[in-house]
């Protein structure tokens, strides 16, 4: 099992989200390999929210449009490419397909932090 | 700091304003009174004149209220002609085209008016508003845009729903957790710490905001109004250029600061993915 997916089961163990590790290991072998790095984050991070059903979601490849999605956001700095992969996750069909619209076809620019939102 | 990098000096003339945004960095609004005092006006304006900014900007509360104020700190600009007068307004007075004259009239020089549309967050100003402000500001050859915050991208959704139609340039900000934004809990929300932050610097860093009753800084955000941190503020310019404060944004990034204090990125959260939350993590040692 690559390093990785040997992270992903000791924590997901460890947190007690399984409750024996051969369920934990056919959960991961659901997870596809690219998304194991954010979905170690989310869990490093929300240790002590994150629940079984919250992980059922990782299961599958990212589909065509919600990799587009990630794309997207992450061109316009909205999120960094973990980021845009748990919230692309957490979306619905419909949500993914109305987010993108916007942000691929919109005339809208990403303004600096400042209180009088200068244009990056 | 030579006066060939200070692009742009940014002023809250004042805390008054006409509506109670939920967002809101300085918690302004009707009840607020706080206001650039004559003295205050004297400082920022030797600072203008010393530098020459290519920008002037203006927030608030509500710019169009300090007509007064702003218009005594453009007139003393050495280069006027070449500088860009910006007002960040809320456009209440676009309800009708005489109101609209009548409040903008009274500035001597805009040169672009960023208009603060965030429907979803508690501004009180209607979409049909803005036809009356487009209309003028297409006659005075004004620069306009709207600008609107989020938590979420999902609000990007929401804002198209109604924005859609106005033919406005559009930018966006993701709010930070500052001022009223953070007492209503509408901080950007990023699912785990992104580690991009590290590698910035202050977003801010070449735009010096003056805040009535503070001072100068380069920080228009989280250090200026969540707490007291009497050491991130100046009298003048040049005694922020000075500043232990300054010089460390100026040169490092974040994550240079931080190891620059010892402190691991273990101790991060998804909360101070954005720069200003990580620079008030650095400078306070926790949100305060």
């Amino acid at each position: 099992m690559p390093y990785n997916k040997n992270v992903l089961l000791s924590l997901i163990v460890g947190y007690g989200l399984f409750a024996t590790p051969t369920l934990a290991e056919d959960f991961i072998k659901s997870v596809p390999e690219e998304s194991t790095s954010s979905l170690i984050s989310l869990i490093k991070e929300k240790e002590t929210q994150i629940s079984k059903g919250e992980l059922e979601k990782w299961q599958g490849k990212l589909s065509f449009d919600d990799e587009e999605l990630v794309e997207a956001l992450v061109n316009a700095k909205l999120y960094d490419i973990i980021n845009a992969e748990i919230f692309v996750r957490s979306l619905e069909e419909k949500e993914v397909f109305d987010l993108s619209e916007i942000i691929k076809n919109a005339d809208i620019t990403r303004a600096r932090q400042a209180i009088a939102a200068t244009v990056d | 700091m030579s006066n060939n990098q200070l692009e742009s000096i940014h002023v809250m003339p004042g805390l008054f304003c006409n509506y109670t945004c939920t967002h809101c960095v300085n918690d302004s609004g009707p009840k607020m009174t706080k206001k650039i005092s004559v003295n205050e006006i004297e400082r920022v304006q030797n600072d203008i004149i010393e530098y020459k900014p290519k920008m002037l900007q203006f927030s608030g509360g509500e710019s169009s209220f300090y007509d007064l104020e702003i218009n005594q700190l453009v007139k003393v600009h050495p280069e006027l002609e070449s500088c860009e007068v910006v007002l960040t307004s809320n456009g209440w007075y676009g309800k009708s085209s005489e109101l609209t004259q009548k409040t903008l009239n009274k500035f001597d020089k805009i040169s672009k008016i960023i208009l603060s549309f965030d429907v979803f967050h508690g501004n009180e100003a209607k979409i049909d508003y803005l036809e009356n402000i487009k209309e003028y500001a297409r006659n005075k050859k004004i620069n306009l845009v709207v600008s609107f915050c989020i938590s979420s991208p999902l609000d990007l959704i929401k804002a198209k729903t109604v924005l859609q139609d106005i033919d406005i340039p559009v930018i966006y900000q993701r709010v930070d957790s500052v001022g009223r934004a953070k007492s209503n809990n509408l901080g950007y929300n990023f699912p785990v710490f992104d580690k991009e932050v590290l590698k910035q610097t202050c977003p801010n860093i070449n735009c010096l905001s003056f805040v009535p009753d503070k001072g100068f800084s380069i920080c228009c955000g989280n250090l200026m109004f969540n707490g007291n941190n009497t050491e991130i503020y100046h009298k003048s310019a040049l005694e922020h250029f000075e500043s232990q404060f300054f010089k460390g944004l100026k040169s490092k990034t974040f994550g240079q600061l931080l190891e620059e204090r010892n402190i691991p990125e273990s101790q991060l959260k998804a909360q101070h993915s954005s720069a200003c939350s990580l620079c008030e993590f650095i400078h306070c040692g926790e949100l305060q």
